[in-house]
């Protein structure tokens, strides 16, 4: 094996607006009376990776991987157990309160569920004039002002300022849910499956508005999808988990073109291919059976109780995150996949 | 900040969706009936009542109702032992009820929300604390708690609000913490605390208004309950002093006399009936209509 680059130890972290060094969340699940010995649920396990300012990370995994739970700790609705979260260089997991709460309107969500990311009993205006309230940015007509060019922003109507959220159809809540996260001008959004809750239809035109956003205003995006396509729409560069790790982080081109994980490869194969004469013959899903339980996941490798592939090495050493070559294709696999099938176009 | 005609709009879109609701369920109407005409009686008892609740009759001393031979206009409900006229010591008795169980309620809805809110929002320590506390609180009969707190302190209006607000406080506390801890988890209060607020605001901003729903409904229906600890309380000889009237102290002072003169208890018991049905109606319809799975409602 070539020299070996570990992720984190490859550049000054200038470089970067976002870097995540080995960050990690367990969660104690023994919660008996007699706490006596923690047994814990390693959501996100020793997870690293850098964004630079103006792309777009797509993090993808299925359901119950940690990539909400990774969302939500670099965020801070969440502790981190350990790990450092570096925005411009400042330590935001050990920020103190007040630092903290200055230092939110730097980093905001879009939420996976328009019904509930919504305060029911509060209208449009309102829920768009939050941010601005909180840290006293503007009050009475230019508040008015700055709200309704959010909503112009966004693309919904100013007649509807003074509307309850359940007047709207999940597209719009949607869209009132950008505004207020783009109210104070933040630098880096994470969008948490912001497309998973909406039609076919109605996907396409958030997205789109999304990248839109992003081009205007300089945004950089943490893109949280469980859907292969809904990130390559998007991504700059791909991260995907699994139990908790990072397996697979490439730029979108190659992660798509030639994956180098098996489970990568089984995620791409997933995706139905809507032209019967594309598929190939042995195009059924390589992926099978359910995630492992995180509170006790498979030694060594922890795929490797679902990959074809797997060595007696899966099971005793972990592979480490690393690429054979120096190049941006980075794999956490014993036996990177010579001639992966991926999609291209 | 909004228009006013938005603002006015909004109300009165608001008012009539309201009234149309009413009119639409019979034991709602029937409910929300009640509990004004009870109201008004309170408000207006000096004037609708035609003698002094406590002036004393000695020469028409348990006469009975109107329509019974011996009846009289002047007492339409007769009067009792003492001679006083049943119809004005109900119609006075009304204030003192209405009072107790509006007072008391709040009371015990202010403890009660704040404890919640404070254990369901924070949890930790501070939930196990409280939430142990409710407990123990259970465990104690609510009528025993109270005896033993008027007989430490004199009975009067203040302190049985105070007594029963603090002993009906439980309910609340539950249900509020109950409702926060499902609220908290909630995407629109996660956007609050990305976007920087400070947990008092989220709690005053997004928590309460979202809990108030069901703070109404339990307060409807424990007004009810509080008319009747008031009463069994003043059946009991622990209720406000003999001076003033209240309609578990009539039922007291006429249980004596229910072979002879069934009149003096049976049409205080009636009004207390009257009353916690009432209440009891408007507290279920209003359950109903804040509750959106109730779609036929809407």
């Amino acid at each position: 094996m070539a020299e070996k680059r570990n992720i984190t130890g490859q550049a000054p972290s200038s470089e970067y607006l976002l870097e995540v060094r080995h960050l990690c969340k367990f969660f104690n699940v023994n919660k008996s009376l007699l706490r006596r010995q923690p047994v814990y649920l390693r959501a996100v396990d020793d997870v690293s990776f850098c964004v630079k300012a103006g792309e777009t990370l797509g993090i993808v995994g299925e359901s119950g991987c940690g990539k909400s739970t990774l969302g939500n700790t670099i965020i801070r609705l969440l502790d981190a157990t350990s790990g450092q979260v570096l925005f411009n260089g400042k330590d935001f997991t050990t920020l103190q309160q007040k630092e903290l709460q200055a230092e939110r309107a730097n980093i905001q969500m879009v939420f996976q569920d328009p019904f509930s990311s919504l305060n029911p009993r509060m209208r449009v205006f309102d829920i768009i004039a939050e941010p601005f309230r909180t840290h006293h940015v503007c009050s009475g007509p230019e508040l008015r002002e700055a709200v309704f060019q959010l909503m112009d922003e966004v693309g919904l109507p100013r007649t509807s300022a003074f509307r309850f959220p359940h007047e709207f159809s999940g597209g719009q809540r949607q869209r009132i849910g950008i505004a207020r996260a783009l109210a104070l001008k933040p630098k880096l959004i994470i969008c948490d499956e912001p497309v998973s809750a909406l039609d076919v239809s109605i996907q396409a035109q958030i997205l789109n508005l999304l990248a839109e956003l992003q081009k205007k205003f300089n945004l950089t995006y943490i893109f949280i999808a469980h859907g292969m396509p809904t990130v390559k729409h998007i991504s700059t560069n791909v991260a995907v988990m699994y139990l908790g790790k990072i397996m697979e982080f490439a730029p979108k081109k190659d992660l798509f073109s030639r994956p180098l994980h098996p489970y990568t490869e089984g995620l791409l194969r997933a995706v139905p291919i809507p032209d019967p004469t594309l598929r190939d013959s042995e195009g059924t899903p390589i992926l099978s059976g359910d995630v492992p339980s995180p509170v006790n996941p498979p030694s060594g490798c922890r795929f490797r109780t679902r990959c074809p592939y797997a060595q007696d090495r899966c099971r005793e050493e972990a592979p480490e995150l690393t690429s054979k070559d120096g190049s941006p294709h980075l794999v956490a696999c014993h036996y990177p996949l010579e001639n992966g099938q991926g999609i291209l176009h | 900040m909004y228009e006013n005609e938005t603002f006015a709009s909004h109300t009165k879109a608001f008012l009539s969706r309201w009234g149309r609701l009413l009119l639409k369920s019979k034991t709602g109407l029937l409910g929300f009936v009640i509990v004004v005409l009870f109201l008004i009686v309170a408000l207006f008892a000096p004037q609708l009542a035609s003698h002094d609740p406590a002036a004393l009759n000695p020469g028409n001393m348990t006469t009975p109702p109107l329509w019974m031979p011996g009846g009289t206009m002047e007492f339409p409900l007769g009067t009792d032992n003492l001679g006083r006229c049943i119809l004005c010591r109900i119609i006075y008795g009304t204030q003192i009820s209405m009072l107790i169980g509006v007072c008391s309620v709040i009371v015990a809805g202010i403890i009660g929300t704040l404890f919640g809110l404070v254990a369901g929002y924070y949890g930790g320590i501070c939930d196990s604390i409280i939430m142990r506390i409710t407990d123990a609180f259970h465990a104690i009969p609510r009528t025993l708690l109270a005896m033993v707190l008027i007989s430490a302190v004199s009975g009067s209006v203040v302190t049985l609000v105070f007594v029963i607000g603090f002993t009906g406080w439980i309910q609340y506390a539950r249900l509020i913490r109950s409702e926060v801890l499902s609220l908290k988890n909630q995407e629109f209060v996660k956007a609050a605390v990305t976007i920087g607020t400070p947990h008092p605001v989220i709690i005053w901003r997004h928590i309460i208004p979202n809990v108030m729903s069901s703070f109404i409904v339990v307060s409807t229906l424990a007004v009810a309950s509080s008319i009747i600890a008031e009463t069994s309380l003043s059946f009991l000889g622990l209720g406000i002093g003999a001076q003033q009237v209240s309609w578990g102290g009539m039922l007291s002072d006429g249980r004596n006399y229910l072979a002879t003169h069934w009149w003096i208890a049976t049409f205080p018991g009636i009004a207390i009936t009257l009353a916690v049905l009432g209440i009891m109606f408007l507290g279920n319809w209003i359950r109903d209509v804040l509750d959106p799975h109730n779609q036929g409602l809407q």
